[in-house]
């Protein structure tokens, strides 16, 4: 049996201290000070750049015109940033109109093959709205908008992963929309807050590697946690915490627009952080 | 998906074993880094093993679907009113979770009666043509009342366009429809997680109807059971949103359509400013009155809305519930005064002293709306409705003020 904690020759505090984080013998210590795993290298890192380089890919980079002049004049008057991530806190019925007219402003673009990808968990993608919205459009271009629907926290994990292999059948794909990316570790973890912020961390590295080697926009919706109090205008705040606009480009709080004189459709975009642009509010309309 | 080879099947079964877990899905669940390191693989090897996890898991090449596919694939079930479709973008969409709140006595049972014979009719005529699961926790499953609306409800949505005969036979209605009475919350998770998919399992099932869901989480929670408030808040927001979960995968899975009723509770300290201020739905035939800028807030129900802010109320159960829906209908009603009642009136302009007089016609009746107040697929708007013996409709917008119709109690 191992040498008891008490038996040893330290500052009474000291052995308290151990005895209350439970350790009760030196075997139990040295458990506890086994070397860390080895950190392995993936891949090679990548080369060093100057800042003039990035700032011309950042110039040069295309972007998404969304379509709806509001919201393209808050993104720098250019539209979505490809090759980087954009959050959008809201409930993901209220931006579900906003991401289809996405899905297909990406899906219109001059390229051959541009298509989107729309990632649906929570059973907010309906087809009859996408072919409401895109009005005159034709089925051509309806059918380059292409959806998987994921219930689960692994099902996410594991088509993310197998994201390079999703893009090579489908080249042309210039936008990812995850509607919702907090619903399935939600589902999955209900009670783990824990685990769900690890499982986040490892979607979110996911997401952002997807949008710089592919240089595809990818935008995330991400829910909005309770609020204090009921006032609609409040800015809802990303109950994940700050894990999607760590990776982001862009944050948008959306929430949907309560004056009396605005149409039904009307949305209220906040932009609450960015690396890449001033920030500012917008009423969007997307009808 | 193509069948794992040997080899392939040898190390998937190598990592679940070495990492321990007892389903092969849950591998994914942990970061990459943690799953090679408790696989003990070199890079390659682990993502490998981790690829052909994520294939078993998600076969995204079955799973891939484009818009097109989808539309013919896609399903709604109607209210029976068409300015009410409207409202909601179609109706009740299969595969989607509703909710309809409302304060007490505002009709929320009344128009899951409707919906549920609605579900039966034929597709012709925008129905389901399916069997519907009732689940009842608020006191007994109101029969009498749904006997009684069979007949005129059916005959109001099919007109002439099908035989009357056959589909208003009651018993048959009855019969399609499975009832289940709850009492308690034990009874009503354990209904909602084995009873409910044993009889979805028969495929025929196309509305499922849970009235109320809030009922016995709100308060026959056993309080000694738990120590602190939140403890059951936490335990309620986990079970809330497991049963979300299976109400969302059996929704996809067995074509269906869940309602759930939601009770309203009371918002302590200031709503906010600006309300929930929502614009009253545009009947079809006013659109072009619209255009001309006449203004469509005078057109019908005097400019006036309803919205649950003004009374201090919001949806129950929180935003763990508000998160897990779908759909939220909101429904208002407002009791009308009695002929001797009296109100206070300003006498005219700039004058600050009010006299008493009776109340305009218009105050006089039970008013009552419907808002669509969240939906992935129509914008908010609120329509005014009457409630007679077929059930829930629009209110005719000739006389909005004045009317006079047979109103039910």
């Amino acid at each position: 049996m191992s040498r008891p904690v008490l038996s040893l020759r330290l500052p009474a505090e000291t052995l308290t201290r151990l005895l209350r984080a439970g350790f009760r013998t030196v075997a139990d210590a040295e458990a506890c000070l086994a070397p860390p795993p080895e950190l392995r290298l993936s891949a090679q890192p990548p080369p060093a750049r100057s800042a003039a380089e990035l700032a011309r890919v950042l110039r040069t980079q295309p972007h998404i015109a969304t379509g709806l002049p509001a919201l393209d004049a808050l993104l720098g008057a250019r539209g979505l940033p490809t090759g980087a991530v954009t959050e959008l806190v809201a409930h993901p019925a209220v931006v579900a109109a906003l991401c289809l007219r996405l899905c297909l402003a990406a899906a219109q673009l001059p390229a051959a093959d541009a298509s989107a990808v729309y990632i649906d968990t929570t059973g907010s993608f309906s087809a009859g709205a996408a072919r409401a919205l895109a009005r005159r459009a034709s089925a051509a271009m309806l059918e380059r908008v292409r959806t998987f629907r994921v219930y689960a926290a692994h099902e996410l994990v594991a088509l993310l992963s197998a994201f390079d292999r999703v893009l090579d059948d489908l080249p042309g794909a210039r936008l990812l929309v995850v509607n919702s990316v907090s619903w399935p570790f939600l589902a999955s973890f209900p009670d783990d807050v824990l685990r769900r912020q690890a499982m986040h961390a490892e979607v979110a590295s996911l997401l952002a590697g997807i949008a710089s080697r592919h240089q595809i926009a990818v935008v995330v919706v991400s829910q909005p946690k309770a609020q204090a109090t009921h006032d609609p205008t409040a800015l809802p705040r990303p109950m994940d915490g700050r894990v999607w606009a760590q990776i982001a480009a862009v944050s948008l709080a959306v929430r949907p627009h309560t004056a009396a004189a605005a149409a039904g459709s009307a949305i209220a975009v906040t932009m609450t952080a960015s690396s890449l642009y001033p920030g500012g509010e917008a009423l969007v309309s997307v009808a | 998906m193509p069948p794992l080879s040997a080899e392939d099947r040898a190390l998937v079964a190598k990592c679940v074993a070495k990492v321990g877990c007892d389903e092969a899905h849950k591998c994914l669940l942990m970061p990459f880094a943690k799953f090679a390191h408790a696989t003990g693989l070199d890079e390659a090897q682990a993502r490998r093993a981790w690829g052909l996890l994520g294939d078993m898991a998600y076969p995204w090449k079955d799973r891939l679907a484009a818009v097109p596919e989808l539309l013919a694939r896609e399903q709604w079930i109607t209210t029976g009113d068409a300015q009410l479709d409207r409202l909601l973008g179609g109706g009740i969409r299969l595969g989607s979770i509703v909710e309809v709140v409302g304060e007490s006595a505002t009709g929320k049972s009344q128009l899951c009666l409707q919906l549920a014979i609605a579900a039966q009719l034929p597709e012709s005529v925008g129905g389901a043509d399916g069997d519907v699961v009732y689940i009842s926790t608020e006191g007994a499953f109101p029969a009498q009342r749904l006997a009684s609306m069979i007949g005129p409800f059916v005959e109001r949505v099919c007109g002439g366009r099908c035989a009357v005969g056959r589909l208003a036979d009651v018993g048959e209605v009855l019969r399609r429809i499975q009832v289940a009475e709850l009492e308690d919350m034990e009874t009503m998770f354990h209904a909602l997680g084995y009873k409910v998919p044993a009889l979805l399992s028969s495929g025929r099932v196309r509305l499922v109807i849970v009235d109320s869901i809030a009922a016995h989480l709100r308060f026959n929670m056993d309080g000694d059971t738990f120590d602190n408030p939140r403890q059951f808040y936490k335990e309620r927001s986990s079970q809330l949103m497991q049963m979300g979960a299976k109400f969302k995968r059996w929704a996809d899975e067995y074509r269906c359509a869940f309602v759930c009723t939601n009770q309203v509770t009371d918002i302590i300290g200031d709503p906010g400013a600006g309300g929930a201020e929502v614009r009253p739905l545009a009947p079809a035939h006013l659109d072009r009155a619209s255009e001309s800028g006449s203004g469509l807030s005078q057109a019908d129900s005097g400019g006036e809305f309803a919205a649950m802010s003004h009374s201090r109320k919001a949806p129950a159960l929180g935003a763990v519930w508000a998160n897990t829906i779908n759909v939220r209908v909101m429904m208002y009603q407002r009791r009308g005064l009695a002929q001797s009642d009296v109100i206070l009136a300003h006498h005219g302009s700039g004058t600050p002293e009010q006299h008493a007089v009776a109340p305009p016609r218009h105050l006089l009746r039970t008013r009552r709306w419907l808002e669509n107040s969240l939906s992935p697929w129509a914008p908010r708007a609120q329509c005014e409705v009457v409630l007679d013996d077929s059930g829930f409709r629009h209110m005719p917008a000739e006389q909005p003020g004045d009317y006079d119709g047979p109103e039910a109690p």
